[in-house]
Formats: C-alpha cells, structure tokens, sequence
C-alpha cells in the first residue's frame, strides 16, 4: 500500500484534471489544509473564474444600462452624498470628493466580501451536497467576482480624481503594493468568515450589524484629519482599533493625498500572517464538518 | 499488489461518526458568543456522537460492479458520500484511486437566470473538464437533451423535464473512472425515460468501477456482480450480487446486525 502511495505521487496525469484520487484518511486537521485546497483551487480556474465571469455578466444582462449600471449607484453616492457633506462638515476642499469616492468603493469591496464569505458556503450548499467540496473555489469566486466589480467602480474614483483637479503624485506607485496587501488580508478574512458562517447560521447577521456601524466609525465620510481641530481631536488615537481604518487607509492616501502612509502599510503587512494563521487553523480543524452544517 | 496507475478503492475498518445536531440554541451565537471557543476546544471530547458508518471494510479493483443494498437509513448514500469525499471517515483508511464521478442526485446546482449553455459550461467544470473539452461535448449534449432550439434562453424558463435532460446529458457526457450512483432518478416523459436508460448503461459500461445504491433490487442484479448489504451502518453480507439479494430477500437480514 506505501509502494502504491508512494507510486501514485509520481504517476502520470491523470486524463481529466481531477483532485480526488489522493487518499482519505482521517479527518486532517492539519492547519496546511487551506494553503494545499488554495493551491489546487488556483491550478484549476474553470469553475471559480466562469462561475464570477457569470455572476457579474448576470447580475447586469437584463439592465439596459449593462456595466454602466453596476458603478452607477458608486455615482450617485458620490455625488449626493460628496456634495451634502461637504457642506455640513466644512470640508469643501478640492480633496473631498476623492476622499469620499476613494473610501466607499473600498468600503464595498470589503463589505460585499466579508458578507458574502459568510453565507458562501450556505448559499452552495447544493454543489457541496453534490460532491464538489473544492471549498476554495467558492470564496474565489466570490472575491473574483468583487473584484470585477471593484475594477469598475475604480473607474468612478479615477474619474473623480481628474474632475477635482486632483494629480497623482509618485506615493501612486505604492498601490501597487497596498491594493494586494488588503487583498490578502480580505482573503484570510473570507476563509475564516466562510467557516465561522457555516458553523453559526447568524453570524452573518452579527456581521451585517457590525459592518453597518463600521461604515460610520471608519473614516470614509468624514476624514482623520477633520478631527485634528475641535472637539473630535480626542477620536484620533482610537482610530488606530479599527481595522477597516487600515484597509480603507492604505489604498486612499496614496491616490488622494499623495503620501505614503507607511505605519498603516506595517500594521496590514503585520496583521496578514495574522490572519491567514487564523483562518487556516480554524479551516483546517472544520474542514470535515462543513457538509455535516451547511 | 495494486499499483498506482490502476483505479481501486480500498476501505480498511471505516468508521464514520458525526457530531449529534444538538439543540438549535447551540448554532446560535447569539444565545451563546463563547460557543465558538467552547465548540473548538473544550467540548470536542464531551460531544455526543452518532456512529453513521461501524467498521466497513472491502476492496473494489478495475471492472468490480458494486451494488450497496439496505433497508433506508442503512448508510447507502452516507456510504457513497464517503467514497465522493463529501464526508471523510472518522477513523479506518479509504483510498480512492481514479476520476471519481459522483451521481448522488441531478439536481446539482444549475443557475437559473444563466442560459443553458452558460450552465453546460458551468456544469462541465463542476465535472472537471477543461474549456475545450465541454466546447467539444456541447453539440452532442444539446441534441441529447433537445435543447437545440431554446439553448440560448435562461434556465429558469425551462420546464422540469428539459433541466433534467439538461443535467443529466451533461453528467453522462463525462468520462468518468469511478461512478458513484445513487437511486437512479427516473422522471421525464417515457420517451426519455428509454433514451436516458440506453445513455446511462453506456455511461455504466464506460467506467472501471460503479457503486450503485439502490432499492431496485432487478436494476442491481442487472448492473452488478457484487452486492454488499448494509444494515445499521454495517456491512452484514458481502458478496455476489445474486447471494447479496438473496440475502436481503431472506429472514436472515431481518436477524441480522
């Protein structure tokens, strides 16, 4: 039987890509779990990638506006809200707008994420119960599919930027490091939110709840800086408890205001090995039992 | 000895034991937020458990036709869902070596506002195939299904009878090493029910190893040559398949376990 294992290892491919002739021993509560399914998932793309690609073309085919629709409620909040708030804040600067746009289409990819990962495996259930137990490929679905839509909603915020007035400087650049940060970080998050929702049918209420506060308690309306003077100078430091600070934080500062917010890049790069250890601890101890809870 | 490159299953002693659904409050984290720690750590050993699967142990080779037999709640499906992977046993080995297919019922997953291409496609790769391989299968599977006229409309104006066909050519269109069957869902109109039959045996013939459930005792005498009866979650016969269903027939089943 070890001469077949070790065999089997080196075989050939196998006709159809498959990923069920390993062998199946106990529950393997091994925390590698999740980083072996995530590699499997990603070697094999069909499902997760079509599954998105049909999610976000579904979502707009019966619109007659089509893709224009999905950044047109990114639009109108911009506006609406971009232009009331500046005056009840005070905060009519040439930056505010950006700030605002820049802010809520983050917001929005983190909210649908988080949300989403909660009730991802609920919501296949049926595919589970079939047999296809790639977990992983559901909650890249899901984050592909955000991502789509975060990548038009993008769109808005560039366009905001060039009628503000507002250039971008050479801080830009570190985007390209910060947009992956949060991305990793929003990952680990769904694999833990995704096991934590299939075990306790309300968590994801309690997280809807928790995110509808968020949104107010992160700077996203209104900006740190309006708290330097007056009498919301004492919210400062408290700012840095809130871990949407950082995610919303490090993708605006360089487009918006030009500099490089560096601690908030280490805390997020720190937090990340954080919270993949989490999630893949907790992953890997459930993996068995999803089928037995969704 | 087996070698590697051969599809087998081997099943050594299995045991499958699942945590009793407790109380709903239990799953609320609501009623209780410290539910999450306790669940994870001090109440693993306290936990009720339900034995579903005691100590099975069988091995199937390339060309072995396996009939799973039993009365309802004997652990058919819970078996085949085992050999699918959806469930992992508790303790004992299972090694499944082969592209495993699992049938357990036809109503996997369809969307209903996406065409019924875009769900061919969807499908296909549910099965493990690669882009070209489902464009290569999509004219046969819509002349098999008759579809060819309404393939572009979104599934959820499909009648029963045409998701069904739909689903169901596009599972027997896979290439399959391991068939895991369960209870062969027979709907459709007649005509269908003849034409899936003819497409479903060649299906059958197609793989190297079937397990089928069932309690279509005529249907297992025809598809299988050995049968292994379950009762309580334990095998209380294995053998041919003619021996396995006289077995079930007899008294000695009822006496059994």
């Amino acid at each position: 039987m070890l001469e077949a294992r070790a065999r089997q290892a080196q075989s050939e491919p196998l006709p159809l890509k498959t990923r069920s002739s390993r062998p199946r021993d106990l529950p393997d509560k091994s925390a590698w779990q999740l980083f072996r399914d995530l590699g499997a998932s990603l070697r094999v793309p069909g499902f997760w990638a079509y599954g998105a690609w049909m999610d976000t073309v579904l979502r707009y085919r019966t619109h007659a506006l089509g893709p224009v629709w999905m950044v047109s409620g990114t639009v109108v909040f911009v506006l609406v809200l971009g232009t009331l708030y500046s005056r009840v804040l005070g905060a009519e600067g040439q930056r505010y707008l950006p700030h605002l746009a820049a802010g809520i289409v983050v917001w929005g990819f983190l909210q649908h994420s988080l949300q989403g990962s909660a009730r991802v495996f609920a919501s296949n259930r049926n595919l589970i119960q079939n047999g296809y137990v790639h977990y992983a490929d559901y909650i890249l679905r899901l984050l592909l599919k955000n991502s789509i839509e975060l990548a038009h909603n993008f769109l808005v915020v560039v366009a905001v930027l060039f009628f503000s007035g507002v250039t971008l400087t050479a801080a830009a650049w570190v985007l390209l490091l910060t947009v992956p940060l949060v991305f990793a970080a929003i990952m680990g998050a769904c694999f833990l939110f995704a096991v934590v929702g299939a075990r306790y049918a309300d968590f994801q209420n309690a997280l809807q709840s928790v995110l509808r506060v968020a949104i107010f308690v992160t700077p996203i309306i209104w900006g740190p800086h309006m708290l330097e003077r007056g009498r919301g100078a004492f919210i400062g430091p408290f700012l840095y408890l809130n871990p949407f600070y950082y995610l919303v934080e490090v993708v605006r500062a360089p487009l918006v205001y030009g500099h490089v917010p560096w601690l908030e890049i280490c805390v997020l790069a720190a937090a990340i090995p954080l919270i993949w250890a989490v999630a893949a601890h907790i992953y890997g101890r459930a993996r068995a039992y999803i089928p037995l809870w969704v | 000895m087996l070698v590697a490159t051969d599809n087998f299953i081997v099943a050594r002693n299995v045991h499958l034991n699942i945590p009793v659904a407790g109380r709903k409050r239990r799953r609320s984290l609501k009623a209780n937020p410290l539910a999450a720690l306790r669940d994870f750590y001090w109440q693993r050993r306290q936990k009720e458990l339900r034995p579903l699967i005691k100590g099975l142990s069988f091995e199937l080779r390339e060309g072995d036709r396996l009939g799973v037999i039993g009365q309802n709640g004997a652990g058919k499906t819970t078996l085949l869902r085992l050999l699918a992977g959806i469930l992992v046993p508790s303790s004992g080995t299972l090694e499944v070596n082969g592209v495993t297919q699992a049938l357990l019922s036809f109503s996997m997953g369809m969307q209903p506002e996406a065409t019924g291409l875009e769900n061919i496609y969807l499908r296909g790769f549910c099965h493990g195939l690669s882009a070209r391989e489902i464009r290569k299968r999509i004219p046969e599977i819509v002349e098999f299904a008759q579809l060819e006229r309404v393939i572009h409309d979104p599934v959820r104006t499909y009648s029963s009878g045409m998701q069904l066909r739909l689903s169901f050519a596009v599972a027997t269109s896979v290439k399959a090493e391991i068939l895991l069957l369960d209870e062969w869902i027979s709907a459709g109109d007649r005509f269908f029910v003849q034409r899936s039959r003819e497409r479903l045996l060649g299906h059958i013939d197609a793989c190297k190893i079937l397990v089928f459930a069932s309690h279509n005792l005529a249907l297992l005498g025809e598809l299988c040559t050995r049968g292994i009866v379950l009762k309580g979650g334990k095998a209380v016969f294995e053998g041919d398949i003619k021996d396995a269903l006289a077995f079930y027939d007899s008294d000695a089943y009822e006496a059994a376990g």
